[in-house]
């Protein structure tokens, strides 16, 4: 017990010392950076077929202690988190932007790690002020649209704060685990006010529509080595929250249910048409992390979090790739030709992503909810829909190489996008064949 | 008159001050905004628990149901150390555009863009 109660506050303590030194030594602070990401990579590959289990900080009554929790489903997103932020390390950061960048990691693995309500508020609000601050350092900020990503996300926090504080009203509780107990004897529809709240507030993290206006402008006035991190981290962290609080409640009631169901409809399709008829690189980006936020909320509430957690860490590090390679190749502003102008083909390429993106998910949602499907054709159903949407994705990039001419950035990306679609079917086949219980 | 009656009225009345303050474009009544609904949040948070009076530190009760419950208390100063956080660092970044641009209208921003 004591072992793994220090491994689980290693991904957390460690990141805030190498923080602190980083900002004392600027001039390896990038290289503290990088081997304290290596070291967690490290860490979390030893936790690979480690059965869950939960730490109380200081040894506490879990009352009063904090719980760490660590589950299976929990090491494929942990382990990208980290290898994410190793090569976010790499690039040419300002030193206190590393330094900076090492708490927001200690932050991230705070959310996933976390089995306290108050908590993953505290942990939302370092993630928040780091990304707040990581821009500052750089050259390339506009200050606006920084004050405007600023603001609705700190009323976001105002939700989510409100959200805890109904739930602490209704069950007396604060540790997850206690409030799954105490809802049970409660109802499902005991939190429907404070998941109100969480959708709210997590829909504005996440970018959903219509919560979405600050991500396009936002992200579009951000430097480019900073880009990938928030693509493929921030507005995912939201939908990973908002499972681990969904989770609490066996079967979410139908009003909190369609909310969600009609709002990532929408965010999947919106999304998409966005990015598609947008010609600034940035903003497409953005755009299309609103349509893929939808799916992994739909994802979400239609199968078990194990699946989506699995889904989730291949598209983080895919997007982080993806957006690096293209960001790196390409100047952000593409304005060739109007935003609306479209031949037969691009029309094509659109209607398959928006089928590919919106269809098949949806379909899910429903067949599961209203229909009933089995466990065995809920796991296929879903290794069609990941296909699907990679296959949608993959479209998209393909539009996006016909339109950004023949440069040799974005056929990168595409192989590397590709590559991560490949191994994802071939670790979810993988998985069907080991009768792995999702 | 109740005591939750108060309470509400007057997290209603922050949010709503807040809300429209924030609604003006006026980069510092934004900023006075989302500090009166912050307060209005935390004292959201403070009805959480039941409003009793006996403190939960240094008093001896018997009754144990008239004691303040001590952990909304906790979490709003936690709240409220973050807000600060947050609030001060947004008042630099709006010191920073208002002595770029002279002035603290938002719509004038949207008009230089």
């Amino acid at each position: 017990m004591g072992s793994e109660h220090q491994t689980l506050l290693t991904f957390i303590l460690l990141p805030f010392f190498v923080a602190a030194f980083a900002f004392v030594f600027p001039n390896i602070s990038s290289s503290l950076v990088t081997l304290c990401s290596a070291f967690l990579t490290f860490f979390a590959l030893k936790l690979f077929e480690t059965q869950g289990f939960c730490s109380v900080v200081g040894g506490y009554p879990r009352i009063l202690g904090i719980e760490l929790c660590y589950q299976e489903s929990l090491f494929l997103p942990l382990l990208s988190t980290q290898l994410i932020f190793l090569l976010f390390s790499f690039f040419k950061l300002p030193s206190p932007a590393s330094a900076v960048s090492a708490i927001m990691l200690g932050a991230f693995n705070g959310v996933l790690l976390t089995n306290d309500a108050f908590n993953l508020f505290v942990w939302f609000e370092v993630i928040l002020i780091c990304s707040f601050v990581l821009p500052v350092f750089f050259k390339e900020c506009n200050f606006k649209n920084l004050l405007k990503f600023m603001v609705l996300n700190i009323l976001g926090s105002f939700f989510l704060l409100a959200g805890v504080a109904l739930v602490y009203k209704q069950t007396g509780y604060l540790n997850l685990t206690k409030i799954k107990k105490v809802v049970g004897h409660l109802g499902p529809s005991a939190l429907d006010q404070a998941y109100i709240f969480f959708i709210i507030s997590f829909g504005l993290k996440a970018g959903l529509i219509p919560f979405h206006n600050w991500l396009g402008c936002s992200y579009h006035g951000l430097d480019k080595r900073l880009l990938p991190l928030f693509y493929a981290l921030l507005s995912k962290i939201g939908v990973v929250a908002m499972v681990r609080v969904l989770g609490v409640i066996d079967s979410p009631t139908p009003l909190v249910l369609y909310i969600i169901s009609i709002l990532s409809f929408v965010s999947i399709l919106v999304g998409a048409a966005l990015a598609y008829f947008e010609n600034n690189l940035a903003r497409s980006l953005a755009f299309l992390t609103i349509s893929k936020s939808g799916l992994l909320f739909t994802l979400g509430l239609s199968f078990s979090a194990t699946l989506l957690y699995m889904y989730l860490a291949f598209d983080m590090l895919g997007t982080f790739l993806f957006s690096a390679l293209l960001l790196k190749n390409f100047e952000i502003t593409k304005v060739e030709k109007p935003a609306l102008a479209f031949d037969i083909a691009e029309l094509f390429t659109f209607y398959f992503l928006a089928f590919t993106l919106l269809g098949f998910p949806v379909s899910a949602i429903f067949l599961i909810t209203f229909i009933g499907f089995s466990q065995t054709e809920f796991t296929w159903l879903l290794i069609v829909t990941l296909m699907s949407f990679k296959l949608g994705f993959l479209a998209f990039v393909f539009k996006l190489i016909a339109k950004f001419s023949s440069q040799p950035g974005i056929r990168k990306a595409s192989c590397l996008e590709f590559a991560v679609a490949v191994f994802l079917c071939c670790y979810l086949s993988f998985c069907v064949l080991r009768r792995m219980s999702f | 008159m109740d005591e939750r009656l108060i309470l509400s009225l007057l997290i209603g009345t922050l949010a709503g001050i807040g809300t429209y303050l924030m609604l003006q474009a006026s980069l510092v009544r934004l900023l006075l905004g989302l500090t009166i609904l912050s307060s209005a949040i935390n004292l959201f948070v403070f009805t959480s628990s039941e409003l009793n009076k006996v403190a939960p530190v240094g008093q001896i009760s018997e009754d144990f149901s008239k004691v303040a419950d001590p952990l909304p208390q906790a979490l709003i100063l936690t709240a409220i150390v973050i807000g600060f956080g947050l609030i001060c660092f947004m008042m630099g970044i709006i010191l920073k555009l208002s002595s770029t641009s002279k002035c603290d209208d938002l719509r004038l921003f949207d008009r230089e863009e």
